[in-house]
């Protein structure tokens, strides 16, 4: 990069627009009116991405879209502040327990692991949502994903970066907790590579790794945008942005690229993301504690995971939706195509559910069957509202009107991810309090500090997504721009002739 | 060979290497764990042999101690009564030897409370009190023969005025009255589980109270599997399910006090079958036909009813006791403690006596048919430390307390006994001790006594001094043990008895010797002579360093040759004996009988400031830290309480709450609740946890031996206000899923 | 090929082979009567931290040795049963694959040991126990002056966050190994013997050298009335338990 100005001459369009590009220089695309804009939900009609006329116009799309980046309100300082409150007060918990002792925790013998692990597995699940579906969709060449994936990788890797938290809070020597790493040692000491916690451990680090270059590759065109956009605004977000974007200047062979990489990622990622999951689930599955050595454990786990993660994008795509007023590129369209994917989903865990209960039900093994009936017995809301929740998931999904109704599609990925977190939590406490020697058995009750850490946890994501959307484009506007079709009357001669323009 | 195929079999031969290379190769590069040296080098530390004092079981122990410091307590292997064992309560003292809470300096009440003086001082103080009581004292001890009560009556024992008295345990004074006319001198009888293949527990619980819990375990264990093919039988009838009942292969819930009448039902059917079978022979004809017209009306089906029991429960127990002979009959405190104790004691020596004439093979029944001279023997040891029996009894402790409200005494000795604590309310020993102008307490702790006397003198904890100690009741043969410091005192404590000693010779009175070591030293020359089996050849010295490191004296011989048969005028005296009356008790207008039981770790309370053993789970509740009422989960329900609701309980002489605890193995009309709880100022571990089931006691005492008949109260229960969480180990539903071990 | 042999080479579960001791336990449930006195043994052994109340309310407690008590039947027909529980050092133990950094491990003595200071508190081998045997060390234990004269010196005073548990007095093992080297003599059976056994006053536990077909231990593991808890799960443990006798009922 030679100099600011000269950045900012080939601006916006010429690094963004890559598929559009074609020559055009300048903020308007040189293409004739565009049909008037149909909207599906008022006028019923089915949905196109040839009818949204805020892409004929490339800077105000990408003005619209940054607003979230460039513009902040108090409202916004205001929330995190108070997102930094809740974690502050989580942080100190955990110096307390650190300071004195596992024992702050409400975990006991024989519930050796307890909501920690429970929140980890949840989180992890949730790091499915992005990649995964991102991944998906983009090597099947779903074209309304495009606006969605940003958000939802973002989502990946910072349920991922909580989650990674989780094993550090809940280990009884977080001083020692190195010994974990394959470190060279004069003893010839080396981590038990048998343990599946330790396949875990190199299972979170790869997701980790692979799922932060996933979503910074997929920033990387829009980096560009938001770099050259913050020099010519002379914002301080440009010193970063020039080094992250790598000097990107959206050439024909930075695009093909970039192409590739995308392709070549999304196969690594949906390679890796299934495989992560089911070893969080060997976790469990690889014991000999009755209720989880089972077999069904790793798609069980995976399909949790995508389940959790899906509604949890459908969550934050409302709630980006409506915070940053981003409508017009979040569109019903897209909550009413992520609500089939969340049917077709939740229609798969329900008969995983169905499938653990009625193997445990008709063999009634005692120690198992012991299980299930203090889980009705001790929990039965938690239950109402794990299996209620997935029944109504399916039953509400089904209807159009449903799933266009933001309010409702709210509610229920919320309640989805309860019962989510209900599950998990389901998977780790009941199991470990009716344990095989019936003397040992207990009940559990998470502490005051668990209780702060873990909601700290959320603040904590809510906190890394905000600070997300303030620092990168959210909204993932070069592949918008890519799936954008254009179409129009272009004059030939004496006759329009009408053409959809698109890479 | 070409060039072609030569490259091919190079490369397979190269690959194949590399595969086999490979799997050594990784075992090199990630090898398993480098086995760490396990534990550190150990050191041995010293050894000693010494006695543990924690109750009056006399075991014999060795200590480690590593740099002075008391590490491990466990069982003297060649002492008769521990045999190499050591219980809970024993092992614990290693802790309450560094209790924080030792007294470590004399005390003299003020104004203002205590104050601390100097050893000195104590000392002018006790001998000036010395000379001015001129004999008008008492010297109350926990009914233990030792150097400290041996040295009080050689002090004092010629004076007039002079009392000495122990506190003991409820229930040995009526063990020891039982089937007195036929002893030559009273102690409690001692039944030879060790050899038996069948016993009737009499609401025995061995093995959580008195005489030694130790020597009963290890009896018991020789009994159920120290044999190749016998496997002893046991069982138990009383009216709580005990941690004893629980080991037995049956339990019959009789009402509280109708145990005589039990062992009479079984007398019956024995006597019935040993004239039917002509069994025997040794037992004169005439006797069995008076006896047996004598049980006539304890025929099984006549008492059934009052025992609530079938009468083929009766012949259940009687008809194996005859078959598998050589059986016991063992008595305990669910006998005891009831008003017609002794006189259903008879029945069971009866029944003994019996077993012994059937059996097949001769058991060592009784203790006062063990040969002479160690009768003799043991009770002039006894006499030599101390007092004799009859001085530990209630009856002595109710006429002491009789004295001392009439101002009889001008001084009193409390030596390492807690009786303001552990005996009941109605003895009002609290009120009497106000009387006594001066009194002194000797003591490892402030405890209810002794925040109640005028001095308190700290003594070393019994790891730490001199003493020796005649076991009182097992294992039947005269034991003299030592005592002997292990480790140097650790707090700035000195003697008692030592301090008595001086506090003697500066009032110029007679003592015995200067110090407690040389007391003990003399003990040791005084029956040297009739220590049989000790190396005669030795010095003195060398002959007190041999006992030294055995840990005292006892004959080698443990095993005693079968006793003579007792004469059959004797077995006939029973004739009359033989009766079961009827039991009363106090407050019999209340529904329900309190049955108030020791723990394996609270003794009388001593336990109750260690941390150890009030950790400890109880083996019956697995309680920890906690006081509780036990009654049958029935009861609880018609009381409308859940485990861990209040009930108050309630007698003439006082209340006190507990939280509820169901248990399944109790009488529907008992409750049970556990003695030494409840302390007041006994240190902050054991304080205000819970209530003492002392202070709903009266007085009431058995008809014949006068001793404490600690069962025969009846009480109130009423739900209380309050929940306590009950801290228990057992799961409440899981204890019930014990099937899943296949056991 | 080498490799396939290499894996399936099946590790002999006494170590009867490969070395001269296999340590075993046998408890007699016939003989042991609850008493407790091995627990408070057990504590004074090995420096068994007190929790105190509140922790005990939590299920925090320590106890290496505990003696679970089951409660079978209906008044009057109950029956209690007290089962001495402590680290069954399984020959194929769950708790040793699991741990990520080979804090427990197996040792050729056939004892399942805990390296305290290898230690990370991750906590997956107690869930992996099906004998619910192995403690955690909640917060940093407590021996206040002058209670701390009473440790054992051989064994080392655990810090919080690290997993404990029965070691078979593994420091009385060593002590017994090395008088037997200086004496130059094999160890005899009953040479060694754990805190508990050593005070169980009814005799109920019995520890030796299974490999020894001399000792106590292997006649009394060969006598028909042994069985191991979970045998099903197929850990092997090295304790064993012999069976009590039926009982009768009445009525």
């Amino acid at each position: 990069m030679s100099s600011d100005d000269n950045v900012k001459r080939s601006a916006d369009a010429a690094v963004s627009g890559g598929p559009l590009a074609g020559g055009h220089h300048g903020d308007v695309l040189a293409l004739p009116e565009l049909e008037s804009f149909r909207d599906p939900e008022t006028k019923g009609a089915k949905a196109h991405y040839d009818d949204a006329d805020i892409y004929r116009d490339e800077k105000g799309f990408n003005d619209h879209t940054l607003r979230p980046m460039f513009f902040t309100t108090k409202k916004y300082f205001a929330f995190t502040l108070v997102l930094g409150a809740i974690m502050a007060q989580g942080f100190v918990a955990f110096l307390n327990q650190t300071y004195w002792g596992l024992g702050m925790a409400g975990l006991h013998e024989p519930v050796y692991w307890g909501a920690y692990i429970a929140t980890f597995v949840f989180w992890v699940g949730l790091s499915h949502s992005g990649t995964i579906v991102s991944s998906i969709l983009r090597l099947t060449g779903a074209n309304w994903r495009r606006p969605i994936l940003r958000a939802a990788e973002a989502m990946t890797a910072f349920s991922l970066l909580v989650a990674a938290l989780f094993p550090l809070i809940h280990v009884g020597r977080l001083w020692r907790a190195y010994y974990m790493v394959p470190l060279p040692s004069q003893r010839m000491l080396w981590p038990n590579f048998k343990s599946p916690l330790m396949w875990d451990f190199c299972a979170i680090n790869v997701y980790l790794t692979g799922s932060m270059t996933f979503l910074y590759i997929g920033l990387l065109p829009d980096l560009a945008v938001a770099r050259d956009r913050a020099i010519a605004m002379g914002n301080w977000r440009r010193h970063y942005l020039k080094v992250l974007a790598l000097g990107w200047r959206g050439s024909h062979r930075e695009w093909s690229v970039y192409n590739k990489c995308s392709l070549f990622l999304a196969v690594i990622i949906l390679l890796i993301a299934p495989s992560v999951h089911t070893i969080v689930s060997w976790d469990f599955a690889m014991t000999m504690t009755p209720g989880w050595h089972t077999t069904i454990f790793g798609p069980y786990f995976v399909v949790g995971a995508i389940y959790s993660g899906v509604s949890a994008v459908v969550t934050l795509m409302i709630v980006l939706r409506v915070l940053f007023n981003l409508g017009d590129v979040i569109r019903k369209f897209h909550i009413d195509a992520l609500g089939k994917l969340l049917l077709v989903i939740s229609i798969i865990w329900s008969y995983f559910y169905f499938c653990e209960f009625i193997t445990t039900w008709y063999s009634h093994k005692p120690e198992e069957w012991e299980i299930f009936e203090w889980q009705a017995h001790r929990f039965p809301y938690h239950l109402w509202v794990m299996l209620g929740g997935s029944c109504l998931t399916i039953f509400c999904l089904s209807w159009r009107r449903f799933r266009a109704c933001m309010p409702c599609m709210f509610a229920l990925t919320l309640l989805v991810n309860c019962g989510m977190y209900i599950e998990r939590y389901m998977i780790v406490v009941p199991i470990l309090s009716r344990r095989d020697n019936p003397f040992m058995w207990t009940d559990y009750y998470p502490s005051l500090t668990e209780l702060s850490i873990i909601v700290a946890s959320f603040a904590y994501f809510i906190f890394l997504y905000a600070i997300f959307i303030k620092l990168f484009p959210i909204v993932t506007m070069a592949d918008v721009k890519e799936g954008v079709v254009v179409s129009g009357d272009v004059r030939l001669g004496k006759h329009a002739v009408r053409v959809q323009v698109k890479e | 060979m070409d060039r072609r195929s030569f490259l091919k079999l190079s490369g397979v031969a190269a690959s194949a290497s590399a595969v086999g290379a490979c799997s050594r190769v990784s075992q090199k590069v990630i090898p398993f764990v480098e086995t760490p040296n396990d534990g550190a080098n150990p050191v041995d530390g010293d050894w000693y042999a010494t006695t543990c004092r924690e109750c009056n079981a006399g075991c014999g122990i060795i200590v480690r101690t590593v740099n002075g410091r008391v590490k491990k307590i466990e069982g003297n292997a060649i002492h008769p009564v521990s045999r190499g064992k050591a219980c809970a309560r024993g092992q614990a003292a290693a802790l309450s030897v560094y209790h924080p809470e030792r007294l470590t300096s004399p005390m003299l009440k003020g104004a203002g409370g205590f104050e601390a003086i100097g050893w000195d001082k104590a000392v002018d103080i006790l001998s000036q009190r010395f000379t001015e009581a001129e004999g008008k004292l008492f010297f109350l001890n926990n009914g233990s023969n030792d150097a400290a009560s041996g040295i009080a009556n050689e002090i004092f024992g010629k004076m007039d005025g002079f009392v000495s008295a122990g506190n003991q345990e409820p229930g040995f004074e009526s063990l020891v009255a039982g089937g007195e006319s036929l002893a030559d001198f009273p102690r409690i009888p001692f039944p030879d589980l060790d050899h038996a293949q069948f016993a009737i527990l009499l609401g025995a619980d061995i093995f959580e109270s008195g005489p030694s819990p130790v020597f009963w375990g290890g009896a018991f264990g020789e009994c159920r599997r120290g044999r190749a093919s016998v496997r002893g039988r046991l069982v138990y009838a009383g009216s709580r399910l005990s941690a004893t009942a629980a080991v037995c292969d049956l339990w019959l819930p009789v009402p509280p006090g109708r145990l005589g009448a039990l062992a009479l039902s079984v007398a019956q059917v024995v006597v019935e079958m040993i004239i039917t079978r002509k069994l025997a022979s040794s037992i004169p004809r005439n006797a069995l036909g008076r006896w047996s017209v004598a049980l006539k009306e304890y025929e099984p089906e006549k008492v059934a009813a009052q025992l609530e029991l079938a009468p083929e429960h009766i012949r259940k127990l009687a008809i194996p006791f005859v078959d598998e002979s050589p059986s016991v009959v063992i008595a305990g405190a669910d006998v005891t403690g009831y008003a017609n104790g002794v006189a259903a004691l008879d029945a069971v020596e009866f029944l003994n006596m019996l077993s012994y004439e059937i059996g097949r093979e001769k058991l060592r029944i009784h203790e006062r048919m063990t040969p002479e001279p160690n009768d003799n023997l043991k009770r002039r040891m006894a006499e030599a430390l101390g007092v004799p029996h009859e001085a530990h009894g209630f009856s002595r402790l109710t006429d002491l307390v009789a004295g001392m409200e009439q101002g009889n005494f001008s001084m009193g000795i409390i030596h390492h006994t807690n009786p303001v604590f552990d005996t009941p309310t109605g003895l009002k020993f609290k009120d009497a001790m106000a009387k006594v102008g001066f009194t002194v307490a000797i003591a490892n702790f402030m405890d209810e006594t002794a925040a109640e006397a005028t001095l308190v003198l700290p003594d070393h904890h019994w790891l730490e001094a001199w003493s020796a100690q005649t076991p009182d009741f097992v294992p039947g043969v005269p034991v003299f043990n030592l005592q002997q410091p292990v480790i140097q005192p650790f707090f700035g404590t000195k003697s008692g008895s030592d301090i008595m000693l001086a506090a003697a010779a500066a009032a110029k009175l007679k003592t015995p010797a200067d110090t407690t070591e040389a007391f003990v030293t003399g003990k040791i020359q005084q029956f040297r002579a009739e220590m049989q089996g000790a190396p005669a050849y030795l010095s003195d010295n060398a002959f007190r360093r041999h006992l030294l490191r055995e840990g005292g004296w006892w004959p080698a011989q443990v095993e005693a040759e079968a006793a003579p048969v007792p004469s059959g005028t004797v077995l006939w005296e029973y004739r009359d004996k033989l009766k079961a009356p009827e039991p009363e008790f106090d407050g019999a207008e209340n529904p329900f009988f309190l049955h108030p039981f020791q723990t394996v770790h609270m003794g009388r309370g001593q336990g109750a400031n260690s941390g150890w053993l009030q950790e400890a789970p109880d083996p019956i509740t697995t309680l920890m830290w906690q006081f509780w009422v036990e009654m049958n989960p029935v009861t609880a329900a018609k009381l409308g309480v859940v485990e861990g609701d209040m009930v108050k309980i309630s007698s003439a002489h006082g209340s006190i709450t507990a939280p509820v605890f169901p248990y399944k193995g109790i009488r529907p009309d008992v409750v049970a609740v556990p003695i030494g709880y409840g302390h007041t100022n006994y240190g902050k571990l054991a304080n205000g946890r819970g209530g003492n089931v002392m202070t709903l006691l009266g007085a009431k005492r058995d008809a014949i031996s006068g001793a404490l008949a600690w069962r025969s109260q009846k009480v109130k229960v009423e739900k209380a206000e309050g929940r306590m969480k009950m801290l228990r180990n057992a799961h409440p539903e899981g204890e019930y899923k014990g099937e899943v071990f296949q056991l | 090929m080498r490799i396939l042999k290499g894996s399936i080479k099946v590790k002999s579960f006494n170590y009867k082979e490969d070395n001269d001791y296999s340590w075993s336990m046998i408890i007699d449930l016939d003989r042991c009567n609850g008493c407790g006195a091995c627990v408070i043994g057990c504590q004074a052994e090995n420096n068994v931290a007190t929790v105190g109340e509140e922790e005990v309310g939590k299920k925090r407690n320590m106890h290496w040795l505990r003696i679970e008590r089951y409660i079978e039947g209906e008044y009057p027909h109950v029956k209690v049963r007290f089962l001495p529980m402590m680290c069954q050092h399984c020959a194929q133990a769950p708790c040793e694959s699991v741990c990520p950094v080979y804090a427990t491990y197996h040792n050729p003595e056939g004892l399942n040991v805990q390296v305290y200071n290898r230690c990370i508190g991750t906590r997956f081998c107690g869930n992996n126990c099906p004998y619910s045997v192995r403690y955690f060390n909640w917060f940093d234990s407590s021996f206040p002056e002058p209670v701390n004269n009473q440790l054992n010196p051989d064994v080392s005073v655990r810090e919080r966050g690290v997993m404990e548990k029965c070691s078979m007095c593994m420091q009385r093992i060593r002590r017994g190994k090395d008088t037997a080297k200086d004496e130059g003599r094999e160890v005899v059976d009953g040479d060694i013997q754990p805190a508990c056994a050593q005070t169980c006053p009814t005799g109920a536990i019995t520890f030796g050298n299974i490999n020894d077909h001399e000792s106590k231990v292997y006649k009394m593991a060969h006598s028909g009335r042994a069985i191991s808890l979970f045998e099903e799960k197929g850990t092997h443990p090295a304790v064993k338990y012999l069976k009590g006798g039926t009982n009768d009922v009445i009525g």
